[in-house]
C-alpha cells in the first residue's frame, strides 16, 4: 500500500512538473547556467554562504538538458526529501498520516519550485538540513550542544539561511525533549547561533550581502511548524489518527488539494508558452513554434514576436501572416528595456538576419543583465556570432567554457572545428548559422529605429530576401502601404517570387483603391474577387466579428481593424 | 660497511627514479607556455608566474634556477610553483637571470626545451594592484566590484562589491599617489555620490553643483591630498554595426574641475570649462605645481565622433592660492597627426608622461588601434612603447610608487576582455616586455568573463573593510558640494 501511495505522488509530482512546467523550469534553467567540472567555477560558489547547495543545484541542473530527466530528477529529490521527514516525524506519528504530513513541506515546496527563477538549490538545501538534525538527535546527550554548533556551521556554509530551519527543528527539540531549567540553554544556544553564525561570516569570510543566498520560502517553515505540533500534541494526534486514519487521511488531502490549488492558480501559462515555442525555434523546429502560436490563445507580444521569426524562418510570413492576430511592428521587434529577456529576444531577430553587431550587442548585454554567471544560452550565441564575425579569440575563448560542461563538450568540439575551418578559409560559414550581411556599411546601432537598419541591411545585400520580408512586414503593420510598395519597387523584382505572396498582394489592392495609381504587379482574380467582396461587406456595415470570422486572415481587415501597437521607444542616458 | 654500500645502492636507485629516464632529447626550441612569461623583467617580490605548458605531453618536470640556487617540480599541464621557494630564489637572486628549465615526458624518454629567461629585477613592485572587475562596460551591468590583489602572492580582497550597495555601479576608484588610506570611488544609479576615505574616515559627496554639466567623472588625486581634479562628461555610448571597434563612447561635452575637500569647494579654470573645447582626463604632477589634461576643440556630436582628436596640455597650479595660471602649455598636438591623446600619466619622477594615442575620440580602451606613448618631459619627445603595445587596445595605465613598474590594460590575449599587464621601466623610460598579472591557475582568465578595470598599484592595502564602505555608501548624509 505504502510503495503505491508513493508511486502515486511521485506520479504526480512528476507529471505536474514535466506536463505543465516543462519550459519554464527544465529547459530554462538548464540554459541559464553552464555548469562547468573546473574549480575556478566551484570558487565562485563558495564565495557565497550556501555556496555548497548552489553547487550541487548547479551540478544537478546541466541534466535538466534532457526534460523528462530533469522532472525525474526532481521527482527524486523531493521523494527524498519527503523520506527525510517522514524520518523527523517518525517519533510522534506513525500510520497512513505520517505519510501524507510528511508530504506536505514537498506539497508546498511545489508553489515555488515552478516559478521561472526558482532553484533546485533551495531544495537541495532543505536536504541538508534534515540530515543534520537527525544526527543531532542521534548525538550523545554530553556532546549534543558541540555537535548542533558543528551542524549549525556545516549546514550555514553548505546550505545558507536554511540554518534557521535547522535552529528552529534543535530549539524544539530541546524544548521538549527535556524539563527543567536545563532546557534553556538548548533553546538560547541554537538561536543565538542562528544569529551570530551568519553576521561572523559576513564580517570575516564573505562579502556577499546575508541575503544573497537565503532562498527564502514559506515551505521551509512547514518543517518545524510540524515538528512542533508533533512535539505538542504528538502522542493525542498519533492516537487521533490511530482511531480515526481516514479524518488525518482527509485532512491531508485537504492540505495537498489547497496545494495543489493554489499551484494552479499560480501556473503561468504564458511563460510556459514563451519558452516552449523559444526551445522550438532554438532546436529549428519552426513548424513546431508555428503549431503552439496557433493553439495558444495568448496575446503576449512575445509569443506573436517569435512565431514571426518562425514565420520569417519558413518563409511564409508574405504569404501566412495575416492568420495569426498581428499587433503591430510591436510584434515584429522588442523594446530594450535593460532586463535579460528584452536583450535576448531583441538580438534574435537581428541575429537571424545577419546583423552581428546587433545581435552581439543584445547577446553581450543579456549575459550581463543575467545577474547570476554566464549562462548557456548567450554564451553559445556569443561564440556563434563571434565564429562567423571572425573574432576568433573570443570564440575561443568562449568555447573553452563549454568544453568543461558535460552537455555541451560534443558541441564545443563542433564548433571549434567550424572555427578551425573559418580559420583556414574566411569564406566558410558553419551551418546553422545566418552569415553576416556582406558590405554592410557601418552605423551606429538604434533599436529605435530598426526601420532604418532594414533599410541599410537592403542596401548592402538587396537580395536578403529575409530582411525584405521583414521591413515589408513592418510597413504592412504599420499600415504605411506606400513605403511597402516603395520597397516592392526598388526590390521585389530581383527576388526571385514565383507569384506575388498574399499579404503583398493584398495591400497592392489596398494601394491600388486608396491611393489610385496604377501598379505593375499582376494580382490573382481570387484576391481581386475577394477583395471585392471584403469591400462590399464592409460597406454594407458588417460587424467587426463576422468581418474577422471571414476575413481575420487579411492584410484589409488588419488595416482597418486593428489598432497597431506601437514601439516604445528608448532614451538614452549620461553613462555616468 | 655491506650495508653502507646497500644503503648507496638504493639511494641510487632512489635518485634515478626521480630525475629523467630513459632516451634524453634536447630541443632546439622553447616550450610552448599560457600566459606566455618568458623574456620578461620580473619584480622580486612577484607571486610565483604560474603557467600551463602546452606541448601534449602527460607529465613535465619544470627547474627554476638562479645562480647556484635551484628547485624543481613534477606536473601534468599546470605548473603550480610553491611560493616560499619561489620568493626565496627570487630574493636572493635579485638582478640575476631566472632560468626555467622544461622537460616533457614523451613515449621513449624525456625532451628538454630550450632554457626560458627572465631577469629579476632588484626593484620590487607595489605590492597591491586595485582594480575593478566588470563584464567589459556595455550598457547595462551585473555583478561588480572593487578589489585588492595581492601581488606577492595570489590573495584577493574586495574593497566593495555592488551587491553590498543595492547593485548600484562603482567606478572610477582613485588613489592618492598609491596611497591606500586616501582613496575614492563614486556610485551610480543607486545612492549616487562619491566616496572619499581620507585619514580613515569615510565621507560621501554629491560633487555636482548647479553649473557643473555632470557630477565629477575621472578623478585624480593632488599629490597634497588637499584637492581633486574631476573631469565632469556627458558621456554617451553607442555600438557599431560593422567596425572593428565594437563600442564608440564619446562625450557631448565635458570640462574639468577641481574639489577642495578641505571646504567642501568645487572651482576650476576659463582653459579647464571652455565652453568650445572639451577638456577631459587630469592628472597632476608629482609635484602638484601642473594639471596635466586632454582637449580638443567642441564638435557637434555624434554627427563628428570620429574626427574629434585630444591634444595634452598642462596648466600651472598654485596649490595655496587654490589657482591656475592663465595660460596652458600644449605638450602633444596630437590632433595635427590625425590622432587623439587620452589619460595622462606622469610618472612619479616628474620625467615621463605615459598617455594613450588612438585615430580619434576620448574612449581608447574600445579602440583597438589604441597604444600606449612616452612622452620625455625634458625634451618633448615622444615615442610609441613598441615593446609593450600590441595590435589590440592597449590603455589604462599607472605607475608604481618608484616609478620602475608601469600596469596598464590590454585586450591583447583576445580583444573584448581587459587584463592587467605589468612592465619594468628603466630609468630612461625604456620599458621591458610585460608580463600578464599571474594566477594562481593559469587557466582563470581563459574561463573568467570579468575585465580587469581601471589598474591601480597601491602601497598597501586598503584598510576598510566592505561592510564599511557599504556602510558609507548608504548612509543618506550626503554631502553636498559648493
Amino acid at each position: 500500500m505504502r510503495i503505491f501511495r508513493i508511486a502515486g505522488a511521485a506520479i504526480a509530482v512528476f507529471a505536474w512538473l514535466y506536463g505543465f512546467n516543462r519550459f519554464q523550469v527544465f529547459y530554462y534553467q538548464e540554459q541559464f547556467q553552464l555548469f562547468r567540472a573546473d574549480a575556478l567555477y566551484l570558487r565562485t560558489f563558495l564565495s557565497q554562504p550556501g555556496g555548497l547547495a548552489g553547487y550541487a543545484g548547479a551540478f544537478l541542473t546541466q541534466f535538466f538538458v534532457i526534460l523528462p530527466v530533469g522532472a525525474l530528477i526532481y521527482t527524486i529529490v523531493l521523494e527524498v526529501l519527503r523520506r527525510s521527514f517522514y524520518k523527523v516525524l517518525a517519533g510522534f506519528i506513525t500510520g497512513g498520516a505520517l505519510f501524507f504530513i510528511s508530504l506536505v513541506p514537498v506539497a508546498l515546496l511545489l508553489i515555488p519550485i515552478v516559478q521561472i527563477q526558482s532553484n533546485i538549490a533551495s531544495v537541495i538545501g532543505l536536504l541538508c538540513t534534515l540530515p543534520a538534525f537527525l544526527l543531532y538527535r542521534r548525538a550523545n546527550a554530553r556532546w549534543r550542544y558541540a555537535a548542533g554548533a558543528g551542524l549549525m556551521l556545516a549546514v550555514f556554509f553548505a546550505a545558507a539561511a536554511h540554518v534557521w530551519v535547522l535552529a528552529a527543528l534543535i530549539a524544539i527539540h530541546e524544548w521538549f525533549g527535556r524539563r527543567g531549567p536545563s532546557r534553556y540553554p538548548g533553546v538560547a544556544l541554537p538561536t543565538a547561533l542562528s544569529l551570530l553564525i551568519p553576521w561572523a561570516a559576513q564580517q570575516w569570510v564573505y562579502t556577499a550581502p546575508i541575503d544573497t543566498s537565503f532562498y527564502a520560502c514559506l515551505a521551509w517553515w512547514s518543517v518545524p511548524a510540524i515538528y512542533l505540533l508533533c512535539c505538542l500534541q504528538g502522542p493525542r494526534i498519533a492516537e487521533y489518527f490511530r482511531r480515526r486514519p481516514q479524518v488525518g487521511i482527509a485532512l491531508s488531502i485537504l492540505c495537498l488539494a489547497a496545494t495543489l490549488a493554489h499551484v494552479v492558480s499560480k501556473y503561468d501559462r504564458t511563460t510556459e508558452t514563451i519558452l516552449h515555442i523559444d526551445y522550438e525555434i532554438r532546436h529549428g523546429r519552426y513548424d513546431r513554434a508555428l503549431d503552439i502560436k496557433a493553439r495558444t490563445s495568448s496575446d503576449s507580444r512575445h509569443v506573436l514576436y517569435l512565431a514571426n521569426i518562425a514565420l520569417l524562418e519558413t518563409g511564409r510570413m508574405p504569404d501566412e501572416m495575416f492568420r495569426f492576430r498581428q499587433a503591430g511592428p510591436a510584434g515584429l521587434f522588442l523594446d530594450r528595456n535593460g532586463s535579460y529577456f528584452s536583450y535576448i529576444y531583441l538580438g534574435e531577430i537581428y541575429y537571424r538576419l545577419g546583423l552581428m553587431g546587433a545581435a552581439r550587442h543584445c547577446a553581450y548585454e543579456s549575459m550581463v543583465a543575467w545577474s547570476q554567471k554566464p549562462n548557456a544560452q548567450t554564451l553559445a550565441q556569443l561564440a556563434r556570432i563571434a565564429l562567423v564575425e571572425g573574432d576568433f579569440a573570443v570564440c575561443d575563448k568562449y568555447l573553452r567554457s563549454f568544453e568543461g560542461a558535460l552537455f555541451y563538450r560534443s558541441w564545443a568540439g563542433e564548433q571549434r572545428r567550424f572555427l578551425d575551418e573559418r580559420r583556414r578559409n574566411p569564406a566558410f560559414i558553419p551551418p546553422h548559422i545566418p552569415a553576416p550581411v556582406a558590405g554592410l556599411e557601418n552605423f551606429f546601432i538604434n533599436y529605435n529605429a530598426p526601420e532604418a537598419m532594414m533599410k541599410k541591411i537592403l542596401e548592402a545585400d538587396s537580395l536578403h530576401r529575409k530582411a525584405f520580408e521583414y521591413l515589408m512586414a513592418f510597413y504592412l503593420l504599420s499600415k504605411d502601404v506606400e513605403s511597402a510598395k516603395g520597397l516592392m519597387d526598388r526590390y521585389y523584382a530581383g527576388l526571385g517570387y514565383s507569384a506575388l505572396p498574399a499579404s503583398f498582394e493584398e495591400a497592392m489592392l489596398v494601394y491600388e483603391n486608396a491611393v489610385g495609381q496604377p501598379h505593375t504587379y499582376i494580382i490573382s482574380a481570387n484576391a481581386r474577387q475577394r477583395f471585392s467582396q471584403y469591400l462590399r461587406a464592409a460597406q454594407s456595415g458588417a460587424n467587426r466579428n463576422w468581418m474577422q470570422q471571414h476575413y481575420g486572415d487579411t492584410y484589409w481587415f488588419y488595416l482597418h481593424y486593428v489598432q497597431p501597437v506601437p514601439l516604445q521607444t528608448s532614451s538614452e542616458s549620461n553613462r555616468y | 660497511m655491506r650495508t653502507s654500500i646497500l644503503s648507496l645502492l638504493l639511494l641510487l636507485v632512489i635518485l634515478a627514479g626521480c630525475s629523467p629516464s630513459g632516451r634524453h632529447t634536447l630541443s632546439h626550441r622553447s616550450a610552448e607556455i599560457y600566459p606566455g612569461y618568458a623574456g620578461t623583467v620580473i619584480p622580486y617580490n612577484i607571486a610565483p608566474l604560474n603557467f600551463a605548458i602546452r606541448e601534449g605531453a602527460t607529465k613535465y618536470r619544470v627547474r627554476f634556477i638562479a645562480g647556484a640556487d635551484s628547485f624543481s617540480i613534477s606536473c601534468r599541464q599546470t605548473v603550480d610553483i610553491p611560493l616560499l621557494k619561489w620568493r626565496k630564489l627570487l630574493a636572493a637572486h635579485r638582478g640575476e637571470r631566472l632560468i626555467v628549465r622544461i622537460s616533457a615526458r614523451r613515449p621513449g624518454g624525456w625532451e628538454t626545451f630550450s632554457d626560458l629567461l627572465f631577469t629579476i629585477s632588484p626593484e620590487a613592485i607595489d605590492p597591491y594592484l586595485a582594480y575593478r572587475l566588470i563584464e567589459p562596460g556595455y550598457t547595462t551591468w551585473g555583478k561588480m566590484g572593487l578589489y585588492q590583489r595581492n601581488l606577492e602572492n595570489f590573495d584577493e580582497q574586495p574593497i566593495v562589491t555592488n551587491d553590498l550597495v543595492d547593485d548600484a555601479c562603482i567606478n572610477c576608484h582613485s588613489f592618492r599617489q598609491n596611497d591606500p588610506s586616501t582613496m575614492l570611488f563614486h556610485v551610480r544609479k543607486v545612492n549616487p555620490g562619491t566616496v572619499f576615505l581620507r585619514d580613515g574616515q569615510l565621507s560621501r559627496v554629491n560633487t555636482q553643483t548647479a553649473n557643473m554639466i555632470s557630477a565629477g567623472v575621472y578623478p585624480r588625486w593632488h599629490p597634497g591630498g588637499r584637492y581633486v581634479a574631476f573631469s565632469t562628461n556627458t558621456t554617451r555610448q553607442n555600438f557599431h554595426s560593422v567596425h572593428t571597434n565594437k563600442v564608440e563612447v564619446y562625450d557631448m561635452a565635458s570640462d574639468i574641475v577641481v574639489y577642495d575637500t578641505q571646504t567642501n569647494r568645487i572651482f576650476s579654470a576659463p582653459q579647464l570649462n571652455s565652453p568650445n573645447h572639451f577638456e577631459t582626463f587630469p592628472e597632476w604632477s608629482p609635484d602638484g605645481a601642473y594639471l596635466y589634461y586632454c582637449t580638443a576643440p567642441a564638435r557637434p556630436m555624434p554627427a563628428q565622433y570620429d574626427s574629434l582628436r585630444y591634444d595634452l596640455a598642462r596648466l600651472r597650479f598654485d596649490a595655496d592660492a587654490a589657482r591656475f595660471a592663465s595660460a596652458a602649455d600644449t605638450l602633444v598636438r596630437a590632433s595635427l597627426t590625425g590622432q587623439s591623446v587620452a589619460l595622462a600619466r606622469v610618472s612619479p619622477d616628474n620625467r615621463f608622461v605615459v598617455f594613450c594615442l588612438s585615430h580619434f575620440g576620448t574612449f581608447p580602451i574600445w579602440h583597438r588601434e589604441n597604444d600606449l606613448y612616452i612622452l620625455r618631459l625634458s625634451d618633448g619627445t615622444v615615442r610609441p612603447m613598441t615593446e609593450i603595445n600590441s595590435p589590440e587596445s592597449d590603455s589604462y595605465h599607472s605607475f608604481s610608487s618608484n616609478g620602475r613598474w608601469l600596469v596598464f590594460s590590454s585586450r591583447r590575449a583576445d580583444g573584448a576582455y581587459t587584463r592587467p599587464y605589468i612592465s619594468y621601466l628603466d630609468p630612461n623610460g625604456t620599458p621591458s616586455p610585460p608580463f600578464l598579472l599571474p594566477q594562481k591557475n593559469p587557466e582563470f582568465y581563459d574561463l573568467s568573463f570579468k575585465s580587469f578595470n581601471i589598474p591601480e598599484l597601491i602601497t598597501g592595502p586598503v584598510d576598510v573593510s566592505p561592510t564599511r564602505f557599504a556602510r558609507a555608501v548608504r548612509n543618506p548624509s550626503l554631502r553636498q558640494a559648493q
